[in-house]
């Protein structure tokens, strides 16, 4: 398989690469995902900028008590920094969870984020963690959340010009706790349906679910209501993960050959009950 | 209309080799097709079967996901350079005694991803095995056997 022909500019700076991709150029972070969708013409970039060569954006530093995570920190290393394992097991739980040591070694967080796949293991994890984005272009810097992002079925809110330099996980407070789940068909396959729940001093602080919409999601209704019940009484936490349906509403369901709408939903809410339980409790 | 070609300079195998790529030649064809290394095979083309796997900078990727350009000033290994020149290697060799292969199209792929395996982890329990090889499929074996061989391997290299 081929892709259709392309020029190439291998960046040698951020600058270099914002003023490709101000002229139309697109983005090769760790092309594996968008190689293979350049084969299959889902995508026919005429032009490419590669920022493999951009070591500024692949830093790792703490920042007020949480972390910053260069665009191109390989989803190899989340699995591997000791920041990301003490501070955000989840990521590391969901990372672990991602492709195969091979794909992993190149798929990179900000291009797993702007590929903008709803059943991204990255996105729903980092919705949980209250995740935002640096996004730079010609014309200056702009910060967003990571549950602002997507736009629709492989879509992003960024234009043209736009390229994320940053990942910043905020502090997850004391005593956190997160944890990620997924129902996947294989063994680190892409999942059907994942959630990821952050939880500190025993308190829900943030639900991201993906493969449920056509985005990845945050679910606003279940983190609300789980602030008004006891997290230890199951079937308070029961009704409270079945107010999902809601949090769906604010975008549309995804149905397809990996499950219909009504199983992802099911699913999902099974998960997030499981998650909400086993995160808050110590018995786990 | 011609398509414009970059030059490049990679190092497969230990040896320097300067050629003209254009940006959309995948790595596994640079391999394949203008370096006639052909151990390294196309199984799926879409980062799915890992029959391509090679190392670029000691790092396992799938050449099929990797774009000749960017190979430009690195080091890549494929299953001929973790070969002797007289023989096979203890891997190989452990492939062999434990009928790990049977038509051998997955085999290259998946000598090259457990050699990196024993090289970063040179005791792999079963379960370590497994999660390296995921993204190695193999449709002869059922991979009990591929497993015994690289458990074998790792044996003989910590006896020995």
């Amino acid at each position: 398989m081929r892709t259709t022909s392309f020029d190439y500019t291998r960046a040698t700076s951020i600058d270099e690469a914002l003023g490709a991709l101000a002229s139309g150029a697109q983005v090769l972070a760790g092309g594996q995902s968008l190689l293979q969708s350049m084969k299959l013409r889902q995508a026919s970039p005429q032009h490419l900028v590669d920022i493999n060569e951009l070591d500024e954006l692949r830093a790792v530093d703490l920042e007020d008590g949480g972390l910053r995570l260069g665009a191109l920190t390989r989803i190899a290393e989340l699995c591997v920094i000791a920041e990301v394992a003490a501070m955000f097991p989840s990521l590391q739980q969901a990372a672990k969870l991602t492709a195969d040591v091979q794909v992993r070694n190149r798929a990179t967080i900000g291009g797993n984020l702007c590929f903008a796949n709803p059943r991204s293991n990255m996105a729903s994890t980092l919705i949980s963690l209250r995740a935002e984005v640096t996004v730079r272009s010609d014309g200056g810097s702009r910060r967003l959340a990571v549950e602002e992002l997507f736009s629709g079925y492989l879509q992003t809110v960024l234009s043209s010009g736009d390229l994320l330099t940053d990942v910043h996980l905020p502090d997850p407070g004391r005593d956190a706790r997160g944890a990620y789940r997924e129902i996947s068909r294989q063994p680190n396959g892409v999942p059907v349906v994942n959630v990821a729940v952050a939880v500190a001093e025993g308190r829900v602080t943030g639900i991201g679910v993906g493969g449920l919409g056509v985005r990845p999601l945050r679910a606003r209704l279940v983190e609300e209501a789980l602030t008004h019940v006891d997290v230890n009484d199951p079937r308070a936490v029961d009704e409270a993960a079945a107010l999902l349906a809601g949090d769906l509403a604010s975008t549309e369901p995804l149905s397809d050959m990996h499950g219909s709408a009504e199983y992802r939903l099911e699913a999902a809410v099974v998960l997030l009950r499981r998650l909400v339980l086993a995160t808050t409790n110590e018995r786990g | 209309m011609a398509e414009s070609k970059t030059t490049i300079t990679v190092s497969v195998n230990g040896t320097e080799h300067t050629c003209q790529v254009a940006p959309r030649t995948l790595l596994v064809d640079l391999i394949r097709d203008d370096l006639r290394l052909t151990g390294t095979h196309i199984g799926c083309e879409e980062g799915i079967c890992g029959a391509c796997t090679v190392t670029v900078d000691g790092e396992l990727v799938k050449s099929c996901l990797f774009l000749a350009v960017q190979a430009d000033g690195k080091d890549v290994t494929t299953v001929e350079g973790l070969t002797p020149k007289c023989g096979t290697s203890r891997l190989q060799e452990s492939f062999r005694g434990n009928f790990a292969l049977q038509c051998g199209f997955c085999t290259s792929g998946m000598v090259v991803a457990a050699d990196a395996l024993l090289r970063e982890n040179p005791d792999p329990s079963e379960q370590e095995i497994k999660e390296h090889l995921v993204g190695n499929l193999c449709r002869c074996t059922g991979y009990l056997s591929i497993i015994d061989a690289v458990r074998a391997a790792a044996n003989q290299e910590v006896t020995s």
